[in-house]
């Protein structure tokens, strides 16, 4: 398996802000990948940054192996759909679809055309008189069309409909399913997207906190609840991501637990359920700084 | 699909369902990673674990270029492997239920006979 | 990780640069009407107001008046950097989006900006032509022709120069504009004032603003228009430094 993108202690610093930092991971060739973080937690940062369109501070970033900063032989593959997208004033739909294509070596005029009309959009239409969800429909139609080899989608379908967004999930299934690629997808709509993706990569406050398969974040995670003292028994020794107390109930979530510890967990008498993977999330990465405490290993294996 | 369980293992188990049920035969071909991942609405390498599961346990036999197909004895075996799992979980939590509240295999073997006759 | 992957290694190589080139350049081309239709249209209304004009004149004075220069041609040159102002900062974002690199959009919009101040400056030196040919449209208008006499080749480079002139300060001010954005107008904008009146106070304090208009005198158009070339030239220099470090902000 060879790697899309390869990040490197990466940090990009703006005045005393650290919007990315020290990011290490990489995101292998052919995956969805999902890039999820609360709003601000500095997922486009880190998008633009793997884009070349932002210069790092420190660290490195390879792109299809090489530096994508100013590099045309590696950015020629990419396609960044950004959630604000701007486009030339006289711009219509047409142009857009006109003038995409000599930048993308495998575009789809056929599917291109063939999604306006599933968004319900027209070639006329002037971009700047839009709605919000329409212009998103733009951006996903040319981020789609495009079968760009790396397809950053960030925060692609802001005021687009369940049906629309819906409509967006299973093109891109459908497509990526046929043609292969890497695609990266930004959200903070975690339950929706959780299905799609093959791999999670967390950022919180520029930190990558979580970096994994999602189908190893789903069995992996569980709540255990039942009396506190029975509950604190079984989860020592693991590292606990949430823990909530109601007099002498407990209720903790737990990042990685096997078959064995779950039957353990019933046979003491314990409740065992499932832990969406929002909820993971939620409990692991969104409140990291304020409730730092929870995120302290009971046991010895932090 | 269910949240906390993983997919891959929901989809196996879906399928060997509909092979036990008979909505799956033997020899017929069933339908490509990519159909599962659309009508599931799931990641195709999530789709393609799941396959790859039955495929190692023989439930399914590949064809290269052509796709995959239910094994001849897939039903057989799945039944027997359920029932092994139907012991495991209901049977033996059972037995040991009835022995803490003092009740014989016999009269156990009654309940369960009386509780079967509507 | 699927199982139908079949694509093939991804090329390593960059496309040519004439083919990036092109594609920035066609970017930008794609609605005709911003950077073709809108000037030339707007420039056919300001003629025909002038003929308009002129033929009123004309018909109450009963009299054919000597040939005068008309301004109305500055037009197209100003109405070009505000071309350069708005492409820039309204393309340069959307072509980092596709894939492209600053320097072959940078390099693409040149290229771009001097095709089209060719053609301009061919054309309207063409038309200028014309107006020779059929005496000033009988109204002693010379709106394209500015220099009656002046060899055509003549013309040309001027009005060549002219647009290359303009369309470089438009690119070097949206430079400004994407990287700094209003801050970096502001201070664009001060420092430009500031340099003026300086320059101005320093010709006023030395007694030399005879010496300035003797040197253009003696310079003539052209050779003004020519020395003019050092503010096309770094321009296009500084439009290129400042947007190679350029981010997009989409805001």
């Amino acid at each position: 398996m060879t790697s899309a993108v390869e990040v490197h202690h990466l940090t990009k610093r703006y005045g005393s802000m650290n919007a990315v930092d020290d990011a290490t991971f990489s995101i292998t060739e052919n995956t969805i990948t999902g890039l999820l973080g609360r709003n601000g937690a500095g997922k486009t940062t880190l998008m633009r940054l793997i884009t070349g369109q932002e210069f790092a501070t420190s660290g490195t970033v390879r792109l299809f192996g090489a530096t994508p900063v100013e590099n045309a032989a590696v950015l020629q593959h990419t396609c960044f759909i950004s959630e604000s997208q701007r486009y030339p004033e006289e711009f219509r739909i047409k142009h857009v679809l006109a003038g995409a294509p000599r930048f993308f070596e495998h575009w789809d005029a056929e599917f291109a055309e063939q999604l306006v009309d599933e968004f319900r959009l027209t070639r006329k239409q002037l971009i700047k008189k839009l709605s919000r969800g329409q212009r998103s429909a733009v951006g996903v139609i040319v981020g789609l069309a495009s079968r760009a080899p790396l397809t950053i989608f960030d925060e692609p379908y802001l005021g687009l409909d369940a049906v629309a967004r819906q409509a967006f999930y299973d093109h891109l299934l459908a497509d990526y399913g046929k043609r292969p690629r890497t695609v990266i997808l930004s959200t903070h709509l975690i339950d929706e997207v959780s299905q799609l993706l093959e791999h999670a990569l967390v950022i919180d406050a520029g930190r990558i906190v979580i970096d994994a398969p999602v189908e190893e974040l789903r069995s992996h995670a569980a709540t255990v609840s039942g009396p506190a003292e029975a509950v604190e028994r079984f989860i020592a020794g693991h590292e606990v991501a949430h823990r909530d107390q109601l007099g002498g109930l407990l209720s903790a979530t737990i990042a990685h637990v096997t078959e064995a510890d779950r039957d353990a967990a019933r046979a003491a008498g314990l409740e065992v359920g499932a832990v969406s993977l929002q909820q993971l999330i939620v409990r692991r990465a969104g409140y990291s700084a304020a409730d730092a405490p929870t995120m302290i290993s009971e046991g010895t294996n932090s | 699909m269910e949240e906390g369980r993983p997919i891959f293992r929901q989809l196996a188990e879906q399928i060997e369902n509909q092979i036990i049920d008979g909505s799956l035969v033997e020899g017929q071909q069933v339908p490509s990673i990519n159909e599962f991942a659309a009508f599931h609405r799931i990641n195709p390498a999530t789709a393609l674990k799941g396959i790859t599961l039955l495929v190692d346990s023989g439930v399914l036999f590949k064809r290269r270029g052509i796709g995959m197909f239910v094994a001849e004895g897939a039903r057989d075996s799945l039944i027997a492997a359920r029932r092994q799992t139907f012991r495991d979980d209901f049977i033996r939590p059972l037995h040991a239920e009835a022995r803490a509240l003092g009740i014989t295999a016999d009269e156990l073997a009654d309940m369960i006979r009386k509780d079967a006759t509507p | 990780m699927t199982a139908t992957t079949f694509d093939s290694p991804l090329s390593q190589t960059a496309r040519p640069l004439g083919r990036r080139l092109s594609t920035i350049i066609l970017l930008q081309l794609t609605n005709p009407m911003t950077l073709i239709g809108w000037p030339l249209i707007i420039l056919g209304f300001i003629f025909a107001g002038n003929v308009a004009i002129l033929g009123i004149i004309a018909t109450a004075t009963d009299g054919r008046a000597e040939v005068s220069v008309n301004g109305g041609i500055g037009f197209l040159w100003v109405y070009t950097l505000v071309m350069a102002v708005q492409s820039v900062n309204q393309t340069f974002p959307l072509a980092l989006g596709f894939g492209a690199t600053r320097r072959d959009y940078l390099l693409g919009t040149g290229a771009l900006f001097a095709l089209l101040s060719i053609a301009y400056a061919a054309l309207v030196t063409a038309l200028a032509a014309l107006e020779r040919g059929i005496d000033y449209w009988g109204l002693g208008l010379g709106f394209f022709d500015t220099a009656p006499g002046a060899p055509l080749w003549d013309l040309f480079v001027r009005y060549l120069l002219l647009l290359l002139l303009f369309a470089s300060i438009g690119g070097a001010t949206a430079a400004v504009y994407v990287r700094w954005k209003a801050m970096g107008m502001y201070v664009f904008w001060g420092a430009l004032v500031v340099v003026l009146i300086g320059a101005a106070y320093l010709i006023t304090v030395t007694e030399s603003w005879g010496a300035v208009g003797e040197f253009f005198a003696t310079a003539g158009v052209l050779g003004s228009i020519l020395w003019a070339q050092i503010i096309t030239v770094v321009s296009s220099i500084a439009a290129y430094l400042i947007l190679r470090r350029a981010t997009p902000t989409n805001t």
